[in-house]
């Protein structure tokens, strides 16, 4: 599993439009966005890093985004997509665990 | 409602990531960003891939990296990574990286001849200080050098260099009889090596500075040779290194004819007086002869028609070329 945290930039007039189009992209997802410095954090999930590189360069070719680049990346080779969660965390979130 | 932990991970990463780059977030998402990462360990790096000096970040648990983030704190790059960057702890395990040494060996012995053999690093470094030890003793500090890079971190410089200069005794510069300093104003920008090398110059008369610059500066009071050549010419000087050592004789033989290998054929595209030369095989392979492209007023000036078959000459000391039909 890859993870990556890319900050996006773009213009205040284009937010919103560019956080459809971002939303829209296969393996992305909008976490936060800033109105007044016009940024947005995503995360991509992808299989490889050939197929990450090629997310990056997609929404590098968006034509609304002035700069994309990458902040974090997680990668682990776990097979495990559910395990439990922390438990006072779900518990501070008001959400119940289920498998 | 279920989580899975693919998300758990994806909105903690995200809150790290606004957290890091300086955008708000709230209470519960910065509880999230710290959680995720509870058993891990953060140590600093930099990053390995250019010469810019990124600071990264990097995540271990049980002995293995599981993320790599650009440093907040650096000064350099403020918490981003480019993609070289940004695969850092990625390159760790690709599928073909080395994960033992290798040592060259026939019959159970080095031999530079031989196939790669996995060994211990015990006999790794075994083999590497006795071959050491055996040009050390042989040459002295003239027999070692030490191959050092721009990525070296401060300290490793700082180590590498302290154990060469002050453990091997080698690399200094009151023992050598010729300086270049080839687009270097050492004057002003190493002021505490140039007195060192003022030192050397002034209490030994066989001692020679040479100084290829693009324009004459401080360091140019000291030096016995000057070379003050306009931007990006300076291949021509290479060139002419090469032609010199090859009149004298003093070329390398045996190495050259040992590890060199010497073709011919077009590898520049030549234009503008040389100061935009580019390797161009892709042109080469498009078109495998030679040719040359002229402005049309240029050719009708020199009485050179299309398709005429053209003789180009490098004058000496001109700046470009003269074509003949």
């Amino acid at each position: 599993m890859n993870l990556s945290s890319i900050l996006v930039v773009t213009a205040p007039l284009h937010l919103d439009s560019c956080i459809t189009q971002l939303n829209s992209l296969p393996g992305i997802s909008v976490h936060f966005s800033d109105i007044e410095s016009a940024r947005i954090i995503i995360i991509q999930e992808a299989e490889s890093i050939n197929a990450e590189v090629d997310g990056l360069k997609c929404i590098k070719a968006l034509p609304q985004v002035l700069f994309a680049e990458m902040v974090y990346h997680y990668f682990e080779n776990d097979t495990e997509a559910k395990v439990r969660m922390p438990k006072d965390l779900d518990e501070m979130q008001g959400l119940s665990f289920t498998l | 409602m279920s989580i899975t932990r693919r998300d758990f991970l994806k909105s903690s990463i995200a809150a790290a990531t606004a957290a890091s780059v300086g955008i708000p977030i709230n209470s519960i998402a910065q509880a999230a960003a710290g959680k995720i990462e509870s058993d891990w360990r953060w140590d600093k790096g930099v990053c390995r891939f250019c010469g810019v000096g990124c600071g990264i970040q990097i995540a271990t648990k049980n002995g293995r990296i599981v993320a790599t983030k650009g440093d907040p704190d650096s000064p350099v790059n403020r918490g981003l990574n480019c993609i070289k960057g940004y695969f850092n702890g990625k390159i760790l395990y690709g599928e073909d990286r080395l994960t033992q040494p290798l040592l060259r060996m026939r019959n159970g012995k080095f031999d530079k001849q031989g196939d790669f053999i996995p060994v211990s690093w015990a006999r790794a470094f075994d083999e590497m200080e006795h071959q050491f030890k055996k040009s050390y003793a042989e040459l002295g500090r003239t027999g070692v050098a030490i191959m050092g890079s721009g990525q070296y971190t401060v300290q490793e410089g700082y180590a590498a260099v302290k154990l060469m200069k002050a453990g091997f005794r080698s690399n200094n510069i009151e023992h050598t009889d010729t300086m270049v300093l080839w687009g270097a104003n050492m004057a002003e920008m190493h002021p505490i090596l140039w007195t060192r090398i003022a030192d050397r110059r002034r209490t030994n008369e066989n001692v020679r500075i040479v100084n290829l610059s693009t324009y004459s500066n401080m360091s140019s009071d000291l030096v016995d040779i000057e070379i003050i050549f306009k931007p990006q010419t300076d291949l021509a000087i290479q060139n002419y290194i090469a032609r010199e050592i090859i009149k004298r004789n003093a070329v390398n033989w045996d190495f050259v004819n040992k590890h060199c290998v010497f073709a011919t054929g077009r590898v520049l595209e030549y234009w503008h007086s040389g100061t935009m030369t580019r390797r161009v095989p892709e042109l080469h392979l498009a078109v495998p002869s030679a040719m040359l492209y002229m402005n049309p007023q240029d050719a009708h000036q020199r009485g050179l028609k299309r398709l005429d078959r053209i003789t180009s000459r490098k004058d000496k000391g001109s700046g470009g070329n003269s074509w003949r039909a």
